[in-house]
This record gives structure tokens, C-alpha cells and sequence, in this order.
């Protein structure tokens, strides 16, 4: 018996990498170039932070993690994501650095497959086969923000 | 995992000290003096001091960061500032390009994002101001990063001022 359907975001990280999140973690794309400050002793992947809506949020750019680099880019498109936080019991945002604008896919269970790589282990909860795109990891947004991340080829 | 330290801002009024592109928020009380950068007399045998200053007939250990807290042993020019920062026993000089003096009421804090949180940096928490985002400095903490690398202190010193 085949799944209901769900609603996911196809987000496009870079050329090459792509990743899910779900239908409601979303909260708003930045049409502008949002003013980015770069916060001293942070990691490079997540160096930059934001002011969205009276919150202070980090900048996450997965592509930097994966890579082991500083960001190469210095303007992207940039998501605010909303995430279950489970310290705070409370719903937690962050801003995920992206190529271009999410695009709305519908996933069934029967679609799950491995992860592409290793290292998604840490950023990811589920995976997704997509039929232009090969796997996609689904991205867990609460254990992304809530603290450092290892290094990404530990 | 460790989260961001609590941090209470209530009542703090706060100075910006500017060091490149970051904005470095102390509270006012633990800005002690301002002094010229040209003021201050080299003697930097040490790894991270660049000199010292006299305020007040004592000798104060001065250093020049980066926009990483990290310590520069050259002074970029653009550092015209020495502002001296009290602790509870002791302080230090820290040059920045500029100072200026916020309302308390103009600054909102935040804690670190748990993604960005370093537990060695010393940075209480974040602040929103004029449009900008700064980091709250922890002046006790900057000290005690800096002091191990402070290198020797002249005589009697110690009795007067001990960082951190």
C-alpha cells in the first residue's frame, strides 16, 4: 500500500548539492541582501548572523561544512527556516544559505534510499531519491542549529 | 553539549569599541580611560602585548586584536584609540579604531546561536544596535585569554593590577 504524499522544499545548497526540508520549516525568503555581520571565533560554515524579525540568527552555509572552506560566495539567496527546538520546547529559526529559490516536491516513503555521502549523517535524518536530482538528504534543522557541528569527514 | 552562557544584561549601558568591522559592546563602568594609541609605549616581548600605558601612575598592559579576538603584534593604523578596561582586580589597554556610547535602551541582546557557540571565545552574547550586530564582550574573560600570553609584568605590578 503506497504512502500519503508529503510536502517537502527541494532546496538547491550549490550546483552540485541538493537537500529537503519539510513543507512548513520555511519561513520566509530574503528577496534582498540582508545586512550580514561576522561574528568573531564562530565556525566558518555559520560565521555570519542576521537580524530577522526581532531574532538573532545564524547563517548557515552547509556547502562551507561540506567542503571544509570558508564560504566562496560572498551573496546568495537566503531561507529562514523554522525548526521544532527541543531544548526550549519552543520553535527555533535559522537562515540556510542557498543557490537558488527552494522549489515545492512531494515525497512518499517508498522514495527513501541512502545518503549520498557519509558526512550527511550529521546533517541529515532521512534521504530521498528524487528522479532529476538522485538522493536528497532531508535535512534535521533542530540538531543543524542547536549546536556545533563536528567536522564534516569525522 | 554546552549552550551559550546565560548572560544578564539588565541595567548595562554599553560602549562600542570598533575593531575593523566588528563591534565590540562593553559595559560603560568597565571603560576605566581613553587614551591616544600614540600614547602607548612599545614593549611588545611577549606573544600577544604590544605595549603599555600610563594612566593615573600606573602601568597598564595594552593589546591590539584582530576582528577574530585574535592578537596582532602590529597595530593597523586605523587603531587610534587605547580605551583602558577595568576588572574587578586589574585591567588592560585594548586599542579599537573608535569608541562610542550607546542608550542602554538602543541595545537588544541576544544569546549565541547554539551553532555558532565557541565556549573559549569571550563573548557573553550577541546585540542588535543602529542597524547593526555587535558581540558583548567579556571583559574578564578577554583578560584571562590574554594574560597567560601577557608575558613578564615590571616589578609590583602584580600588587596593583592582575589581569582577570
Amino acid at each position: 500500500m503506497k504512502t500519503e504524499p508529503a510536502d517537502a522544499w527541494l532546496l538547491e545548497l550549490d550546483s552540485d548539492r541538493r537537500a529537503a526540508i519539510g513543507g512548513f520549516e520555511i519561513a520566509h525568503v530574503l528577496a534582498d541582501d540582508p545586512a550580514l555581520f561576522e561574528i568573531p571565533k564562530a565556525p566558518d560554515h555559520c560565521r555570519r548572523a542576521l537580524i530577522w524579525q526581532d531574532r538573532m540568527l545564524a547563517v548557515m552555509d552547509l556547502p562551507a561544512w561540506l567542503d571544509g572552506a570558508r564560504p566562496a560566495r560572498e551573496r546568495s539567496l537566503i531561507a529562514i527556516v523554522r525548526y521544532r527546538d527541543l531544548d526550549r520546547a519552543d520553535t527555533g529559526f535559522g537562515a540556510l544559505v542557498l543557490g537558488t529559490a527552494p522549489r515545492r516536491v512531494q515525497v512518499v516513503d517508498e522514495q527513501a534510499c541512502d545518503l549520498p555521502a557519509p558526512e550527511w549523517k550529521h546533517l541529515a535524518i532521512a534521504c530521498f531519491e528524487h528522479s532529476d536530482h538522485g538522493p536528497v538528504p532531508v535535512l534535521d534543522l533542530a540538531h543543524i542549529f542547536s549546536g556545533p557541528l563536528p567536522r564534516a569527514h569525522s | 553539549m554546552s549552550g551559550p552562557a546565560p548572560f544578564d544584561p539588565s541595567g548595562a549601558s554599553y560602549a562600542v569599541l570598533s575593531v575593523d568591522d566588528l563591534s565590540l559592546l562593553v559595559p560603560q563602568r568597565a571603560v576605566h580611560a581613553l587614551e591616544l594609541a600614540l600614547d602607548v609605549e612599545p614593549g611588545g616581548d611577549s606573544p600577544s602585548r604590544i605595549g603599555w600605558i600610563w594612566v593615573e601612575r600606573k602601568q597598564w598592559p595594552v593589546f591590539c586584536l584582530d576582528a577574530n579576538l585574535e592578537p596582532l603584534r602590529e597595530p593597523p593604523p586605523a587603531r587610534k584609540i587605547c580605551a583602558v578596561l577595568v576588572l574587578e582586580a586589574g585591567g588592560f589597554g585594548l586599542l579599537c579604531d573608535r569608541i562610542e556610547n550607546l542608550e542602554h535602551n538602543s541595545v537588544r541582546t541576544f544569546p549565541i546561536p547554539g551553532c555558532m557557540h565557541d565556549p573559549d571565545a569571550p563573548i557573553d552574547a550577541l546585540a542588535a544596535f543602529d542597524g547593526r550586530i555587535g558581540c558583548v564582550l567579556c571583559v574578564s574573560g578577554l583578560g584571562a585569554v590574554l594574560s597567560p600570553q601577557a608575558g613578564p609584568m615590571p616589578e609590583g605590578y602584580a600588587d596593583t593590577l592582575v589581569l582577570a
